[in-house]
């Protein structure tokens, strides 16, 4: 900043020319930008050369592991824990404005906390549940996120509260157990937050959006209890949210490798609406009767009712940005679809109104891809069909001959839809 | 230069609990040690019995199931509370299997039960002390052993366990009265 500040001085003064205040700026601009890259090349090679040699310290110390006695374990497991923290500490202080040091240290101690309860746990032959360790663990480290500014810890946190979901659903024994994980999975959320508005670029925040989706969509199981069969509209939704957040105007010029809400809300409905449409699926829905009381009070309800919350408040919002006739038919499939899981409840219907969704969503979207000239869409389009006719072909009671036309139409259509378009757009290049 | 106290001070209270809970973990299993009641576990000493896997000895112990009036009450697989006292010979015997922790005894542990589709009365218990630490020295000898001395049903082996409210120590494995580690040195004679 002084630099600039002097070379305007000595332009202003006439001393130097603005093509020289140019160069001299440009000149130390790049020795900086060099001196920058050799240092972080120079940490990063450092952080894995101390990783190497950690590893083969511990290799040679579990080659003596049960010679040692209990103490020198238990001073191994403490140092294991300890270092990490001093180097932490040294960031904090020495290298706080050094993103790299901030978050490879703040790493290394979120594995350290989690080897030293092992360890512990080993020398001294205490069992626990998975479930136990792992939330002690999360706990522990969950600080890091905010005290080292780590966006390292926070997408190792989500990987951590996603294991703990499945452990828990073993070993719980009361709700709280369960109940949890959702403020644990709300704790690294306001510095996400905060990293989109201050930092949207960054390659680990980035990252946080293929994470966050990939994790919940994994984990939303953890409400099914008793009443699996309401869980597709519960998968819908969730799906249906994401991609109302991908849709949102944060994400509009970002590619699509950086939108994973968008691609797994995609690729979530569709599959959930393929796996729906199915009559297998819906026998259990049509044929239980369901009390109210037990019904409105299951987790799997509850879970329903926060969700539809969710995605009509985010459709208020889009709908805000953009007319509802703008709104593509697989981004309100949801909506859609709730309507049909009510009808599902009475009749059998439902299934062939799943059907008919799927299929007219893959036929706008094949028409929308034609439009547009874009193989992309158009092909998206083309498979869904194609996916639809394989789940059929299963199901049904049609002929060979009949099943082996559909795949040839399916087929055909796949030439004709990508020759017609490519057709199309040489036409328009010309 | 408040936040920075903030952050070094935040910094320091994640440090001291990073330290806290290992530290308790240890101090509780001593008092464990301390305080726990001793149970025997009757290890079931025929060749399904005993056998070994890394470097733990894993076992099934006779008392490992549990009548039920109605096995509809139960899941296929869940978390129990399993409350233990001793029959007349010494041995751990179930007491009582509950979904709920027992309120009224220290002498329980979590453990998992499945349906037992063999005898579709009773839960199949799983208890998670149901093995025992051998040294990497001895291991090729007592692979051995486990299949050979182990499980021979004249044998009378039991498993020491410390229990207090969910924790455990397994304290000795025992082989006819005999602590392991000098059965070994027997056996090496």
């Amino acid at each position: 900043m002084s630099l600039i500040q002097d070379l305007t001085e000595l332009v202003n003064a006439g001393i130097i020319t603005d093509e020289k205040a140019r160069q001299i700026s440009a000149y130390f601009k790049n020795k900086q930008d060099t001196a920058a890259s050799a240092n972080k090349q120079l940490l990063i090679f450092g952080i894995l050369g101390a990783l190497l040699v950690g590893i083969g310290l511990m290799f040679i110390i579990a080659n003596q592991w049960d010679s040692l006695s209990r103490s020198v374990k238990t001073t191994c497991a403490f140092l294991l824990l300890i270092v990490p923290q001093l180097l932490c500490l040294f960031a904090l202080v020495k290298k706080a404005d050094q993103m790299v040091w901030r978050e490879s240290t703040a790493l290394l101690l979120f594995f350290a906390v989690g080897a030293n309860i092992s360890l512990v746990s080993q020398i001294y032959h205490i069992n626990g549940d998975a479930s136990a360790f792992l939330l002690t663990w999360m706990l522990l480290t969950a600080p890091l996120i905010y005290i080292m500014n780590s966006s390292a810890v926070s997408l190792a946190f989500f990987a951590g509260v996603m294991f703990y979901s499945f452990a828990v659903r073993t070993d719980a024994t009361d709700l709280w157990h369960e109940m949890i994980f959702w403020p644990m999975l709300a704790l690294p959320l306001p510095r996400y937050y905060q990293q989109l508005i201050k930092s949207p670029d960054h390659p680990l925040l980035i990252m946080h959006h293929w994470v966050i989706p990939f994790v919940l969509t994994l984990t939303i199981g953890i409400v099914s209890h008793n009443l699996g069969a309401w869980m597709p509209p519960v998968y819908l939704l969730l799906f249906g949210i994401f991609l109302q957040i991908g849709d949102q105007s944060y994400f509009k010029n970002s590619k699509l490798i950086q939108n994973g809400y968008k691609l797994f809300g995609f690729c979530g409905t569709i599959v959930t609406l393929l796996v729906m449409s199915f009559k297998s699926n819906w026998k259990e829905l049509l044929t239980n009767h369901y009390q109210p009381g037990s019904l409105f009070g299951s987790s799997e309800f509850i879970a329903l009712a926060v969700l539809i919350a969710i995605a009509f408040i985010l459709l208020v919002r889009v709908s805000r940005t953009k007319s509802l006739s703008e709104l593509k038919l697989i981004e309100i499939a949801w909506l859609l679809f709730l309507v049909i899981f009510v009808v599902g409840l009475f009749s059998s219907l439902a299934v062939l109104l799943v059907n008919l969704l799927v299929f007219i969503a893959a036929i706008l979207m094949i028409r929308q891809g034609t439009r547009l000239g874009h193989l992309g869409v158009l092909n998206s389009g083309m498979v869904i069909v194609a996916m639809l006719v394989v789940c059929r072909s299963f199901d049904t009671d049609l002929t060979f001959v009949v099943k082996g036309s559909m795949f040839v139409l399916v087929g055909t259509g796949f030439f004709v839809a990508n020759w017609l378009t490519l057709k199309k757009r040489n036409e328009n290049e010309r | 230069m408040n936040a920075k106290k903030l952050i070094y001070s935040t910094f320091a209270l994640a440090v001291i609990a990073q330290l806290f809970v290992p530290c308790l973990m240890i101090s509780s299993k001593a008092d464990i040690a301390l305080t726990g009641k001793e149970f025997r576990f009757k290890v079931v000493n025929n060749h399904a019995g005993t056998s070994i896997n890394g470097n733990y000895l894993w076992f099934r112990f006779v008392e490992d199931k549990y009548k039920v009036a109605n096995k509809k009450e139960w899941e296929r697989s869940q978390a129990v509370y399993v409350r233990f006292d001793t029959d007349t010979l010494g041995f751990a015997r179930i007491q009582s299997v509950s979904k709920h922790q027992p309120a009224d005894s220290f002498d329980w542990i979590k453990a998992r039960a499945f349906l037992n589709f063999k005898d579709s009365t009773a839960l199949q218990l799983l208890y998670p002390f149901n093995n025992y630490y051998v040294e990497n020295a001895n291991l090729k000898e007592i692979e051995e052993m486990a299949s050979n001395k182990l499980n021979d049903s004249t044998r009378v082996i039991s498993l020491k366990v410390r229990i207090r409210e969910n924790q455990f120590i397994v304290r000795d494995l025992m082989v006819d009265g005999v602590s392991f580690k000098d059965f070994v040195k027997q056996i090496r004679k």
